[in-house]
């Protein structure tokens, strides 16, 4: 079964801790849930089908995950909170045969079980014509924030293995208790279920945000051994007492979703030192299933600020522009191998026919360095993207966005997205606050300059460096 | 009062008029644990207090912002 859950059937040890509800799933209970729920979704499907989720941190929400991949169907996760007009632009564009955890639309779904619904059978959707590649098994939304209808295509052994190497990585052990403190809608948070499932170990299922004394209540309460956050999480919980609200099970905390400020992360390493624990810092992305590399906490006090080094069954190469690797601390493209590279991106349901276009190689559109030893260093970025609060805004889709309020530039400013308008005025604090919404952002981090006309490159493109480094 | 109310409003992002005294955290999206840490910094630095992690954990609502506004000795009337 999925993440070896059939191998693990006969472990009495908890797989999944829900302390809103109270309950609890063995591995073996989990394994005949899974395998029901699965055997219902088989007969629902009818063939290779797309399930839409609203991945709550609920144990029903992973049920159906694991049983949409166990019954080798295709699975897209969505944040559980999505507005019910984004969700029916996703349903239009990727048009699923089967809703779980939503309202869908009445007219083209019907009820077929609890929180299921079938697409009924109608002219307006016709799954004949529009197949899924049979390796398909996860769709990930590149990004939170803008709820971008682009997804990144990965495979189950893709997913797998990237579940193994995380595993392999962090040493995580049976007696591991990991709580969701990230959307399981969000490839990072994901990875943590993913990867402690594989591990025969257990989540704490809650979706108590971290400034809620019931989450911290919690943690006490079930013993919780990690903590996962990206760096705006580390931000707050070093503004609090970490000392008095981290029970002492508590020894392992991880970081990804962009660099740490250094006082953060001497704060935490302080905070796990004095318990005897660890902290790992990580680098990652969706477009790799979530994670490829570990800096693990013996190399940590010699390259703070580092990535770290690839996980087991990765390769990370620095290259030029022709792809050609680079000797040791030159700086290039960061170019990752691995079995856990997706498949490739899909922007419809026409893609998801499509198989795999990356054959495990993955440009990043990271620009960094290795060193003499091997550890990877983030210098910058290639593509145009913005990371706010560990989640990554693509400007090209701001700059489609922000299309309607004129002739706009939009490029990335510190934690902030700076929208460059020509020829036009200054939109109203109601819209600004709006559009701010729109893009998952507080109306702060969008800063917003009139400009005469925009620089322009020799080749009469916009010249979005000069504009990024502009008054 | 319409200080805090105000603050409050910047935190959110909600428009100047619209209604504050029964917001409680997670009832608006914008009140999530980001918004929380926001809305903390802003009265830290109109007030020019220092929340302890008890205070902070706590401020779940309006009403409870009030209170523990008073207790460091803020003018809330």
């Amino acid at each position: 079964m999925v993440f070896g859950l059939a191998e693990r059937g006969t472990a009495t040890g908890p797989a999944l801790l829900e302390p809103a509800s109270g309950t609890s799933l063995s591995h073996a209970e989990l394994h005949h849930r899974v395998t029901g729920q699965a055997e219902r979704l088989r007969d629902m499907a009818k063939g290779k089908s797309l399930v839409m989720l609203a991945f709550a941190s609920d144990t029903d929400s992973v049920v159906t995950y694991l049983a949409a991949l166990e019954a080798g169907l295709a699975v897209m996760p969505l944040p559980p909170q999505l507005d019910q007009q984004r969700l029916a632009e996703l349903i239009a564009l990727y048009r699923p045969e089967i809703i779980a955890g939503f309202l869908a639309p009445e007219t083209d779904y019907e009820p077929a079980g609890p929180a299921l619904r079938r697409r009924s059978q109608g002219p307006a959707f016709d799954c004949r014509d529009t197949p899924i590649h049979p390796d398909l098994a996860l769709l990930l939304s590149t990004s939170g924030s803008t709820g971008s209808p682009k997804t990144v295509r990965l495979t189950l052994a893709a997913v797998e293995a990237n579940a193994r190497q995380i595993v392999q990585a962090l040493e995580i052990g049976l007696a591991e208790r990991a709580p969701t403190t990230l959307p399981l809608s969000y490839s990072y948070g994901l990875s943590v279920l993913n990867s402690h499932l594989m591990a025969g170990a257990a989540v704490i299922l809650t979706q108590e945000g971290l400034t809620s004394r019931r989450l911290w209540q919690s943690l006490t309460d079930y013993g919780a051994t990690s903590f996962t956050g990206v760096p705006a999480s580390y931000q707050l919980l070093c503004r609090l007492d970490l000392e008095a609200l981290a029970p002492p099970s508590l020894t392992t905390l991880t970081q990804a979703g962009g660099a740490l400020a250094p006082a953060h992360l001497n704060r935490l390493r302080d905070f796990v030192g004095r318990r005897g624990g660890r902290l790992f810092v990580m680098y990652g992305q969706t477009e790799a299933t979530a994670r490829m590399a570990v800096l693990p906490p013996e190399d940590l006090p010699y390259c703070p600020g580092a990535a770290g080094r690839a996980l087991p069954h990765g390769r990370i190469e620095v290259v030029d522009d022709d792809g050609a690797p680079l000797p040791a601390a030159a700086i290039g493209h960061i170019r990752y191998r691995g079995p856990n590279v997706m498949m490739g991106y899909g922007e419809s349901r026409a893609d998801l026919a499509l198989g795999d276009l990356l054959g495990g190689s993955l440009d990043t559109g990271d620009l960094g360095t290795l060193d003499a030893g091997g550890v990877l260093w983030i210098t910058g970025r290639h593509k145009r993207m913005a990371k706010i609060n560990g989640l990554r805004i693509n400007l090209d889709e701001v700059e489609t966005l922000a299309a309607g309020f004129g002739l706009v530039a939009v490029t990335a400013g510190d934690e902030t997205v700076q929208v460059a308008l020509v020829g036009a005025d200054l939109p109203g604090p109601d819209q600004r606050r709006d559009f701010a919404r729109r893009l998952g952002l507080h109306s702060s981090q969008l800063r917003w300059r009139l400009l005469g006309q925009l620089p322009l490159t020799d080749h009469g493109k916009v010249d979005y460096a000069a504009l990024a480094e502009g008054p | 009062m319409d200080k805090i109310r105000d603050l409050f409003r910047e935190s959110f992002d909600l428009d100047p008029a619209s209604a504050v005294d029964d917001l409680a955290y997670r009832g608006i999206p914008a009140w999530d644990s980001v918004g929380h840490m926001r809305l903390v910094a802003a009265l830290e630095t109109t007030f020019d207090i220092m929340l302890d992690t008890d205070d902070v954990l706590d401020l779940g609502s309006f009403a409870k912002a009030l209170a523990i506004l008073r207790k460091y000795g803020v003018e809330v009337s």
